[in-house]
């Protein structure tokens, strides 16, 4: 049997109801002019013809600010030692409805980082693990997205069940177990797929492929060729003049997960835990050690070393692309650069480095 | 260590000594529970930590020993609040301890070599660690060579043991202070003025360089007029080690981190990366 299914819209209202029932429903509602993601009961309360989100649904549940790493308590017998213990979690099961596919790519850098085998994270390895995907397709890309040019425009794994729309249906894609025990739970609302189905997706995804504007005019596998012009590129370093470090970029970017640690305590000190806040590079004190040496001291080299690691040093270090395509950070940057493009932006300083490289090797 | 507690969970080490090297510096031999070793190659570091206070990297001062303890060698920070409360700790308190992190010093690399080790300032707190490693099997190593420099003839830590690596013949130690007092009378000046009183083979000369950030670049340009490549110089480097477990980003350096790809790199890996050196 193939792993696609035909989910008619008019019956998408009692799945979601079905799945209310067992799980929490993440998926996107309207907010005046725009989407967020918001925990929702009913079919109507949602909207999935959304075109973005301010920030990636799936970071927001998976790394949220205030995740407590390390609890302490003071032992009573006078001598002022604690001890430490893993703190009690609490994660409903959780089904993300409505997820693009930038955002699913995404999770192979926050699985990287905090999934790896050889120190992984326990509160993002227990959400993780009671989250299920149920990805949607773009329809029409935010202008700032590149996603095409990123390979994150369309995801073949990393959700439970992959829906396109199409006239009158949702084609479902099932992707993992879970996906295919959500399909047998729900039987009922789902008929079979064929071929012509799949065709009219492979066409309703060549399509949105088309759409994009903003593009990076580098093939993606040359991105880590890119490596050598690490803080070579001038026209980068004057654009980034223009930035105030307000953070927004590496805030609403899918795949920043630096964080900073920090205590909280009973007002006796008796009790405390260690939690985490999502940091940013663009930080002035991001890389500061004792003393006040600070090894990124100026925002030209703050900013460097975001594009840098978006670019190709997520790539060389954890082996996953640092940059999924998906515009937010265009969208939320304020700063223009002498040409007018948000300094921000991603696939500029793509574009600046590959005409670097281009013009070297002439 | 307590692997089944999370990646993030201390254990509490129990300090069995104190000793002061200085006005704000500090030594803490530790003992893990149960006589555990804590089983670190020279150059590695603990994360040390402060309950509701906070959470600091420092190197292990030692070798390693199968008796089950390590030391610590920490200076107080202005402004630094775990620093400052672990001097506050005493013989029979106890710290909060996850690790060893990070690379050591390949020590199999070094053998059969003669070896130049570099310490400037607090430098000599990981590069002791080597030294002692080094010296405990003295025989494996060609000549050994120890610069060491700092501020001023107090902040010479560890006298006894300068003194002793000084008095031993198959040890050469070479010693200035920036600012000497009336009773110093050995060399003034900054490190790198040690340099024109080398005379190294760098062919088979291994290079060590641990001191503070802005010592490196001078002190490696010293390190290509004696000749020695770069594939023989190993640098310890500081970063803001935050989590120490690959992920919170804070001790980048290009596509490195230095909690887990350091803090010891060999200069040729790390010195084309921007502000790396």
């Amino acid at each position: 049997m193939s792993n696609l299914r035909v989910l008619p819209t008019e019956r998408m209202a009692d799945l979601v109801a079905g799945l209310a029932k067992n799980w929490r429903v993440f998926a996107p509602v309207r907010t005046g002019h725009t989407h967020t993601f918001g925990f929702i009961e009913t079919a109507d309360q949602m909207d999935l013809t959304y075109r973005s989100t301010e920030q990636s649904p799936l970071k927001r549940l998976l790394l949220p600010d205030g995740d407590s790493l390390v609890q302490y308590t003071q032992t009573t017998d006078g001598s002022g030692e604690y001890v430490y213990s893993l703190p009690e979690r609490t994660y409903e099961p959780t089904v993300v409805l409505g997820v693009h596919p930038y955002d699913i790519k995404a999770t192979e850098v926050t699985d990287a980082v905090f999934n790896d085998s050889a120190s992984p994270d326990p509160g993002y390895v227990m959400r993780r693990k009671r989250t299920l995907i149920v990805g949607l397709d773009i329809v029409e890309p935010v202008p700032q997205s590149f996603a095409v040019d990123m390979g994150a425009h369309v995801v073949h794994t990393g959700f439970d069940l992959m829906l396109t729309k199409l006239p009158d249906m949702y084609l479902v894609e099932i992707g993992s177990e879970q996906g295919e025990q959500l399909v047998h739970q729900f039987a009922a609302l789902f008929t079979e797929s064929n071929e012509y189905y799949e065709t009219e997706r492979a066409a309703a995804r060549e399509h949105t492929a088309h759409m994009y504007t903003e593009r990076t005019n580098i093939p993606l596998e040359e991105l880590g060729d890119l490596a050598m012009f690490a803080g070579r590129v001038p026209s980068l370093d004057e654009s980034a003049d223009a930035c105030i470090g307000c953070t927004s970029c590496t805030t609403v970017c899918p795949t920043c997960v630096c964080f900073d640690t920090y205590e909280e305590s009973s007002l006796n000190g008796c009790e405390g835990v260690t939690k985490r806040d999502m940091s940013s590079c663009l930080q002035c004190s991001f890389a500061t050690v004792a003393g006040d040496h600070n090894f990124r001291q100026s925002l030209r080299r703050r900013k460097g070393h975001r594009y840098e690691r978006k670019i190709f040093n997520m790539l060389i270090h954890y082996g996953v692309q640092g940059c999924v395509g998906c515009g937010r950070c265009t969208a939320a940057c304020h700063a223009l650069d002498s040409d007018g493009v948000p300094v921000a932006s991603i696939s500029n300083a793509i574009r600046k480095m590959a005409e670097q490289r281009n013009g070297e090797m002439q | 260590m307590s692997e089944n507690q999370g990646v993030y969970v201390p254990v509490n080490a129990k300090i069995l000594a104190v000793q002061s090297l200085g006005e704000h510096e500090a030594m803490f031999c530790c003992a893990l529970p149960g006589g555990k070793s804590l089983g670190h190659q020279p150059g590695q570091f603990v994360q040390v930590t402060i309950p509701t206070v906070g959470t600091a990297p420092i190197s292990v001062a030692s070798a390693s020993h199968d008796d089950g303890y390590f030391e610590i060698a920490v200076r107080k920070v202005p402004d630094g609040e775990v620093t400052t409360i672990i001097h506050e700790r005493q013989a029979g308190d106890v710290l909060g301890i996850r690790g060893p992190y990070g690379t050591g010093f390949p020590l199999d690399e070094y053998k059969g070599k003669d070896l130049l080790l570099i310490a400037g300032g607090i430098g000599l707190f990981p590069l002791r660690s080597l030294i002692q490693a080094v010296l405990n099997e003295r025989d494996q190593y060609g000549d050994v060579t120890i610069l060491f420099g700092t501020n001023s003839p107090e902040e010479r830590y560890f006298p006894d043991e300068l003194e002793a690596w000084d008095r031993r013949p198959d040890v050469t130690l070479l010693e200035t202070v920036v600012r000497p007092n009336k009773e110093w009378q050995g060399r003034t000046g900054l490190i790198t003025t040690l340099f024109k009183e080398l005379d190294v083979h760098p062919s088979n000369t291994v290079a060590i360089v641990v001191g503070p950030p802005i010592m490196y670049k001078f002190v490696c340009e010293e390190l290509v007029n004696l000749r020695i490549p770069e594939e023989q110089t190993w640098v310890s480097l500081e970063r803001n080690m935050h989590c120490a477990i690959n992920k919170c980003g804070h001790c980048q350096i290009g596509p490195y981190y230095c909690c887990e790809d350091g803090p010891v790199f060999r200069l040729d890996v790390i010195n084309a990366i921007p502000g790396a050196i």
